[in-house]
């Protein structure tokens, strides 16, 4: 059976002010969600919320994933049990590069070897065959895996990293943020490929995102208006590009008229 | 560069009884040294007597407070109880470990509690004129040179209380004279040994580099609390029982267009006092590149001066340091550009955790002769816990007009934010902060040229970190 993450009620505040005010969402493994929405919406909140950023306080609702109330558990174990986040800033961490963390992580999620030391688990050979195949279908030159993890990376090569991540850790859910912003046409279209190369029956992604360029290269089976952190409208990829026509506004004036 | 004042304190050295100008005698006639050393050793002793023993007063000890080793605890020599071997098969595993065995080495001396217990030099060298031999065997073969270069024109026994007792008491240290257009390219490999409780060790180890020499010296420094086991950690007694000192002097002349790698692997156990003054004088156009990696000893406070009078000479220094349970380490740089168009570059970067301190001063100075220079100085620390506190003082002094000249220092914690995100990768959290200080200290193992040195350092980082080996 897919895997599912079902958001109920989730409702989540930051330092103090109520952002996610009662969240509900079912994303399984196979579907492509986005989720659009004004900025200030809660939409980055959303993310953050579901891998567990301590800065996040959740005030009530539950996600539930493979059967446990993954609110209850730290980020990496979340990432164990299959989900993941692109960043829409990823970190840099100068002195740590790309291959050892890759190796690390892809360890650390499917070796059950958390060492740190990117020493056993996935023998060292295939770990290098299936980088080289990612790389080469996100077109990543070589030397990004000598490189430090983002450090010094421009815009576009932070976000094709990302995805680079995703494609090696085969996440059963993926929630991507705004993973579009700040790329030009070419990466956006490497990108976009990659997502969907990797999406599939095994895998169902979240894409947040404020605009509706990044819906010209992937698909979304279902489209959702989030505003005021609430997702008030549904429907399928007609509501993108509605949207793209038309603006929030009117849902920014019926989320004000309905509270 | 000690400040000095006159205190009425009485001197605990003198007062404890152990450390006298007859033992230096003694120490003289036991060696059967010649009449100029005799002198010298009388000449530091006097200086010794006369030079006060610094205290928190002074502005370079105000963060280094010695008062808990107790001098009355302390012999001033101690047997080895390594006996010396003619293979290095034969020396124990730690001292083995220590000078690398198996890799490729231009000489190997092994230093327990001052003696010589192993040494080699490769074939070819001394036909070149290399000398390469603990310090009392160059006394008694090459006393024109030790003359000429024991404590004249670089580190005098005036310069401190430690300098001065060290000239007093030395006992082995290396000595390595490389003549003109000599380039070794293998590193002598030397490793200081101290064994027994209240042992104190003064190694002086002198590297005289000719017209365009090129050598590289990698010395580290191991304890063990017993003779014969492996030293535990087992605490120190408040009386100070248990305490061991080294008093080290590393005195470096480059030559005109020398070359100098001078690496030290400071790894001493939990019971050591430490201290060093280390100096390198540059002739024109001299290289001399410092590589530097504190790790153990209970107390450490080493000064690294640079005296760049040769125009066109530079200094390099990649130092890391790790203080962990209750190390208090001092470190104290001097970039002193006096020369035409010398330059400087010094990183150091150190991580303090359980209730460990860290100290660094580092100056640069300018002289009105030291026109376009160039001269960088960077530090950065990283607080793992928050009972530790580290204190970064970089400071320059210029006195010319066309020059450049530039310091950092930072003193942080590990960002939240590093270890959520490589947490949102699958990465444990203890697992993520390690990754992140092994990265933190990886700009400055990316500099070092000996690998050998590189490597024992990141593992000693590891080691320090906890968790699973490498």
């Amino acid at each position: 059976m897919a895997s599912t993450l079902t958001i109920k009620d989730l409702r989540v505040s930051v330092e103090g002010k109520l952002i996610l005010k009662g969240l509900n969402l079912e994303v399984k493994q196979g579907e492509i969600h986005a989720l659009m929405g004004p900025n200030g919406s809660g939409k980055s909140t959303l993310a953050y919320s579901l891998m567990g950023h301590p800065k996040y306080k959740v005030e009530g609702g539950e996600v539930w994933f493979k059967g446990q109330n993954i609110l209850e558990l730290a980020p990496d174990e979340r990432a164990r049990l299959g989900l993941f986040l692109a960043f829409q800033y990823p970190i840099a961490i100068p002195g740590v590069s790309m291959a050892n963390f890759l190796r690390t992580a892809v360890n650390a999620v499917k070796g059950g070897k958390t060492n740190g030391n990117g020493g056993g688990g996935i023998p060292i050979a295939e770990f290098r065959k299936m980088l080289t195949e990612k790389m080469e279908l996100l077109q990543m030159d070589k030397s990004f895996a000598r490189r430090y993890l983002n450090d010094g990376f421009s815009g576009g090569e932070k976000k094709r990293a990302e995805i680079l991540q995703m494609a090696m850790l085969e996440p059963e859910i993926a929630i991507l943020d705004e993973t579009d912003s700040g790329l030009d046409i070419d990466a956006l279209r490497i990108v976009s490929e990659g997502v969907n190369t990797l999406a599939g029956p095994h895998m169902g992604v979240l894409i947040i995102t404020h605009y509706q360029r990044i819906l010209n290269y992937v698909k979304p089976d279902f489209v959702h208006v989030m505003v005021d952190g609430q997702i008030i409208a549904s429907g399928g990829s007609e509501l993108a590009h509605q949207l793209e026509a038309e603006g929030y506004d009117r849902y920014v004036k019926q989320a004000a008229g309905g509270s | 560069m000690t400040s000095q004042r006159n205190t009425t304190t009485k001197d605990p050295t003198i007062e404890a009884g152990v450390f006298t100008r007859d033992a230096a005698t003694a120490l003289s006639e036991r060696l059967n040294e010649p009449a100029w050393m005799k002198e010298k050793r009388q000449v530091a002793w006097s200086i010794f007597e006369e030079t006060p023993m610094p205290t928190t007063s002074d502005e370079d000890w105000r963060r280094t407070d010695i008062r808990p080793l107790k001098w009355d605890r302390l012999r001033p020599f101690a047997e080895s109880s390594v006996k010396p071997a003619s293979q290095l098969a034969d020396l124990p595993d730690y001292l083995r470990a220590a000078l690398d065995e198996g890799q490729e080495a231009a000489g190997r001396l092994a230093l327990v509690n001052g003696q010589v217990v192993y040494h080699e030099l490769a074939e070819g060298l001394a036909a070149q004129g290399v000398i390469f031999t603990d310090m009392n065997t160059a006394v008694r073969e090459h006393p024109d040179l030790v003359q000429k270069y024991f404590m004249t024109e670089c580190v005098a026994p005036s310069d401190g209380k430690f300098a001065a007792l060290n000239g007093a008491f030395w006992q082995g240290g290396t000595f390595i004279y490389v003549p003109e257009e000599v380039e070794i390219k293998q590193p002598f490999q030397v490793v200081i040994a101290l064994e027994g409780e209240g042992t104190a060790i003064f190694p002086h180890t002198l590297i005289v580099a000719e017209r365009f020499a090129n050598v590289t010296c990698i010395e580290e420094t191991v304890s063990r609390r017993d003779a014969g086991l492996s030293h535990g950690d087992a605490s120190l007694s408040p009386d100070g029982g248990g305490q061991a000192l080294n008093d080290g002097v590393v005195e470096i002349i480059a030559g005109d267009g020398a070359q100098v790698r001078y690496a030290e692997v400071q790894r001493w156990g939990d019971n050591v006092f430490n201290f060093n003054t280390k100096r390198a004088i540059h002739r024109p156009d001299s290289v001399v590149v410092w590589e530097m990696g504190q790790l153990g000893s209970r107390l450490t406070k080493t000064y690294v001066d640079d005296i760049l009078t040769g125009n066109g000479s530079f200094a390099k220094f990649n130092g890391v340091y790790f203080a962990s349970g209750k190390q208090h380490i001092d470190l104290d740089t001097l970039a002193h550009h006096i020369g035409r168009g010398t330059g400087g570059d010094l990183l150091l970067k150190g991580a303090v955790k359980d209730n460990a301190r860290a100290v660094f001063q580092g100056m640069i100075r300018i002289d009105p002769t030291g026109q376009q220079t160039d001269s960088y100085l960077k530090n950065d620390n990283l607080l793992l816990s928050d009972h530790t506190r580290a204190d970064s003082i970089p400071s320059l002094k210029i006195d010319a007009n066309d020059v450049r000249a530039s310091h950092g220092a930072t003193v942080g914690r590990i960002d939240e934010e590093h270890i959520f995100y490589l947490q949102s990768r699958g990465i444990p959290r203890d697992v993520a902060v390690r990754i992140i200080v092994k990265g933190f200290f990886a700009s400055v193992f990316d500099r070092m040229s000996q690998e050998r040195v590189r490597e024992k350092l990141a593992a000693a980082v590891s080691a320090k970190l906890g968790g699973p080996r490498d």
